[in-house]
């Protein structure tokens, strides 16, 4: 890799803050001027090396250059304030699905079936144990959520992956303290929520120098998009029996899946005919998957398990396809500039800025 | 000839709307545009430029388009808004009315 590239890639890395489309563009238009000034030093005689040592001297260090340029494209600049919510999001949405799925976090009726099963293999009584079990189960699933929840965060709010660690630890000690026979457990209470804190805020810090190196922030919003399909899944499968849960998981997770190609799009990830492809298979899909449903509902004559409201969840989920596909021509007629600019750009440098 | 930074750049936004003026110019474009127009003396780093084109661009000043180039690669084009064009006209007013009353004391403290 020459010299020029290189520093374009510490002086892309340092733009994190900014949205990844206008990153690209800067270090596209500093890619021009780099190449120019080579040339024109290359026609003056001096070697290659020197050359691209010159040109790179006399733009500037990168770290420098690349705050002076973070000032001067405020207007571009990522809503951090979004960037925390999700990150929060994110932390506290994993960590109350494992406090409702695992066994002994909130209590032996959540996880009854592993309980029970554990219990009658080995007939012992598991109440004082379970606390320790749920704990540990919790912290081990907890990990991928506290890194995604740092590379969310990035470089200002990685902590965040720390908040249900600190938030656990405030619960837990009061609530062991009103039961006589559980105080034998409060220097496990105490500890273990700490020490919980303590490596979800390391794995939060780590996640989030994973998002300043290189150009892994600009796959936040896929990464969100398929955390909320996993947990969408994953709440699908506890209430699987259950239609309307089908019918209300596409209605909420249709739009972020189409919301998330839209930014991919507007940030440059996904050209104008990728995007409407996968827009308009989304759409389609979870209209023909709806509409399926509601056809077999209506074919066979109602089923006594099924709720009447499957059939309200159905219709907004067919609405919100049927938005999608009409909504996304008028938008593109509605506005032809801003859908005739990403082309554009995308035959130029900006391309070859990633 | 001692060059005064501070004082380049109080004008430095003034001479880049005034080149702008004329034809829409890339960044490396204008470096040499105004190294030559000033015979040496207005040497504008890369590192201070882009900064203050993008920070013009997103006052409204300055509109920006790449444009492909035979060579293959595009360059990014800067020309002025309306809005710019009323910028430069205010800049040079308050400019010229500057330069004058100096030389105006200049000129009383030599007589």
């Amino acid at each position: 890799m020459s010299e020029i590239e290189t520093y374009l890639g510490q002086l892309r890395s340092h733009l994190t803050d900014l949205d990844a489309r206008r990153a690209d563009e800067i270090v596209a238009e500093a890619r021009t001027h780099l190449e120019s000034r080579a040339a024109q030093l290359r026609a003056g005689g001096m070697s290659e090396d020197e050359v691209n040592a010159e040109a790179v001297r006399t733009f500037g260090d990168s770290a420098l250059v690349a705050g002076r340029l973070r000032q001067g494209n405020q207007h571009h600049s990522r809503p951090h304030s979004l960037r925390a919510l999700a990150a929060l999001a994110v932390s506290l949405a994993t960590a109350f699905s494992l406090a409702m799925l695992l066994p002994g976090v909130v209590g032996p009726q959540r996880g009854g079936s592993l309980v029970q099963a554990v219990q009658s293999a080995t007939n012992l009584d598991l109440s004082g144990a379970l606390y320790a079990l749920g704990a540990v189960a919790f912290v081990i699933g907890f990990v991928p959520a506290a890194l995604l929840a740092g590379f969310i965060g990035g470089r200002r709010h990685w902590w965040l992956a720390a908040v249900p660690g600190v938030l656990w630890a405030c619960v837990s000690v009061p609530l062991v303290l009103l039961y006589a026979a559980a105080r034998v457990w409060l220097p496990y209470a105490l500890l273990i929520p700490v020490l919980a804190s303590l490596a979800f805020a390391a794995l939060g810090w780590f996640g989030g120098r994973l998002a300043e190196k290189g150009r892994g922030a600009r796959n936040v919003p896929w990464l969100c998009a398929l955390y909320a399909l996993c947990l969408g899944t994953v709440g699908l499968q506890r209430v699987w029996h259950s239609l309307e849960s089908f019918a209300i998981t596409a209605v909420v997770l249709q739009p972020a899946a189409l919301v998330a190609l839209a930014l991919a799009h507007r940030d440059g990830r996904l050209s104008r005919t990728e995007f409407s492809r996968l827009f308009c298979g989304v759409a389609a899909v979870a209209l023909l998957a709806a509409g399926a449903v509601a056809l077999i509902l209506g074919i066979v004559g109602g089923i006594p398990v099924v709720g009447d409201d499957v059939y309200f969840w159905l219709a907004v989920a067919c609405a919100e396809s049927i938005l999608a596909l009409f909504g996304l021509p008028v938008w593109r007629l509605v506005r032809p500039q801003a859908e005739g600019a990403a082309p554009a750009l995308e035959g130029t440098s900006t391309r070859g800025g990633r | 000839m001692r060059r005064d930074t501070q004082l380049l750049k109080g004008t430095v936004r003034l001479l880049i709307l005034r080149l702008l003026d004329g034809e829409p110019m890339y960044g490396y474009q204008m470096i040499q545009h105004l190294k030559e127009c000033s015979e040496g003396y207005f040497q504008l780093g890369e590192g201070a430029l882009y900064p203050l084109l993008h920070e013009m661009e997103g006052q409204g000043f300055l509109r920006a388009r790449w444009r492909d180039q035979e060579s293959g690669r595009g360059r990014r084009y800067y020309h002025l808004t309306a809005r710019g064009r009323k910028e430069l006209a205010q800049r040079l007013e308050t400019w010229q009315g500057f330069t004058r009353a100096v030389d105006l004391v200049l000129e009383a403290s030599h007589v």
